[in-house]
């Protein structure tokens, strides 16, 4: 198991209800195992892209990423905070 | 409730594109990636592919390959089936389209589209194909 390190992190009181809410119904083991591995994605997401801008030499028109997420996904919008 | 996994499946042109500074494959591949998606690659198709792409432009298709959200789907037996129904639906002339069956089934099969530069060859393996075709 990977050495961890505790933070605190500030969150919207109603994320951290649902969140507490999801721990108790046991839906997720607990909030630091949830946040964890979500930051964990986040992280992943972002070193991919990371790289396929320096491999690509630029980011990709904006235009047509909202495109292909709108085709691929069947939303009327692409998600926002990309990297 | 579990997101369902959605992707794109791409054919040798938008590989190739992606590889070659085309500006609608890169944003293929950055939109999926972007969106936690799955790129499948067909062998067959990245074999094919290989072969058009320049060398001093492999490093892109290693970074590409190397995604964690890249999927390389073998030709074994079953997929070989799937392929050869589908090429029988072609004039003899076509049945060496071997890529073109592989990256069909792909998007037929998982419901996504495919970034192709051949819609109308993949739509006559199987109109209902969703083939988003490179401008």
């Amino acid at each position: 198991m990977a050495k961890t390190k505790k933070v605190t992190v500030t969150v919207p009181k109603d994320v951290a209800a649902t969140l507490e809410g999801w721990t108790k119904s046991g839906s997720i083991p607990s909030v630091s195992a949830y946040v964890s591995e979500s930051v964990q994605q986040r992280m992943s997401r972002d070193t991919s892209l990371q790289k396929l801008e320096t491999a690509f030499g630029r980011r990709p028109d904006p235009g047509m990423i909202d495109a292909v997420v709108r085709r691929m996904t069947g939303r009327s919008e692409a998600s926002p905070g990309a990297a | 409730m579990p997101a369902m996994i959605s992707g794109y499946v791409l054919d040798v042109a938008a590989l190739v594109g992606a590889c070659t500074r085309e500006p609608y494959p890169e944003a293929v591949v950055w939109g999926i990636v972007q969106e936690d998606g799955v790129i499948a690659i067909p062998a067959a198709v990245l074999a094919e592919a290989h072969a058009d792409i320049p060398p001093s432009q492999h490093d892109v298709l290693a970074v590409i390959l190397d995604l964690p959200n890249t999927v390389v789907v073998g030709l074994d037996r079953d997929a070989a089936r799937r392929c050869g129904t589908l090429l029988t639906r072609l004039d003899a002339a076509d049945r060496a389209r071997v890529s073109a069956a592989q990256a069909t089934a792909e998007g037929v099969g998982r419901r996504w589209p495919i970034a192709t530069g051949r819609a109308e060859l993949l739509s006559r393996m199987d109109p209902t194909v969703d083939a988003d075709t490179m401008p």
